[in-house]
């Protein structure tokens, strides 16, 4: 059966560690199974972190919109937010090359690639000034 | 994350447990680095007990290679558990770090 959680988090890193420890402490987040649960995880912290750091310039409070819905075979969510305009699909992401030497290896950057290998789809829209990224992520038990 | 630290002849092998995660890596990242930068010999880093790491956890480990490179100290981890190996694997991480299944390789 599917289940819908929403949730509106604030655009700071305390706010967002609460949010996810939160949804770990689910009892429908003990039923997924360890790769979902890891790739929910690892998405969500990954591009809510993204909108926190380079979403806004001012210092105002921003809400950013999740919408979790985990079914018995896939998972979507749904992140809204009112920052710039950003489609991580067209990111070029910094790190990812893994041929490059470590010595010339910029230090992070991989959030967004990592976000975009561990999901099944992801698609992008602006619509009403916000941002809306819709990730699924899948992982029956049949695996990749 | 609960962060151990063991001596075996000379060698530092470093227990991680929990998550390594945008809430916990800073603090990670400033008790592992000072403690590399003095230590001497090479180090293990036993991840049977890490249970999760994202991003912000991989940029530790970058910059402990980095740290370790510099000191001449030899770095390797183990035991890193599936969904773990999964992020060294897509990021590449894999070519940069030794990797043993185990302790026993070492």
């Amino acid at each position: 059966m599917e289940q819908i959680l929403r949730y509106r988090v604030q655009n700071d890193f305390s706010a967002l560690s609460r949010f996810l420890e939160e949804l770990r402490g689910l009892p429908g987040y003990a039923r997924l199974n360890e790769r979902q649960a890891y790739r929910l995880g690892l998405v969500l912290e990954e591009m809510i972190s993204n909108i926190i750091k380079y979403g806004y310039d001012d210092s105002k409070v921003h809400e950013i919109e999740v919408v979790i819905r985990w079914g018995d075979m896939k998972i979507t969510v749904e992140l809204s937010d009112d920052g710039h305009p950003f489609d991580p699909m067209r990111h070029h992401c910094p790190g990812s090359n893994s041929a490059e030497p470590l010595e010339q290896r910029p230090i992070g950057g991989l959030g967004i690639h990592l976000a975009r290998q561990m999901s099944e789809e992801m698609t992008y829209r602006r619509e009403n000034g916000r941002n809306i990224l819709q990730i699924q992520i899948g992982g029956g038990v049949a695996g990749d | 994350m609960e962060i151990g630290f063991e001596m075996k002849d000379k060698m530092t092998i470093v227990h991680l447990q929990g998550r390594l995660d945008a809430e916990t890596s800073p603090a990670a990242e400033s008790q592992l680095l000072p403690r590399l930068s003095a230590s001497g010999g090479n180090w293990l880093v036993d991840l049977k007990d890490l249970e999760f790491i994202s991003s912000a956890g991989l940029r530790v480990f970058l910059m402990l290679a980095k740290r370790a490179r510099e000191c001449g100290t030899k770095l390797t981890l183990c035991s890193l558990r599936p969904g773990v190996r999964n992020v060294f694997e897509i990021s590449g991480f894999c070519t940069i770090f030794a990797i043993e299944d185990s302790p026993a390789g070492i």
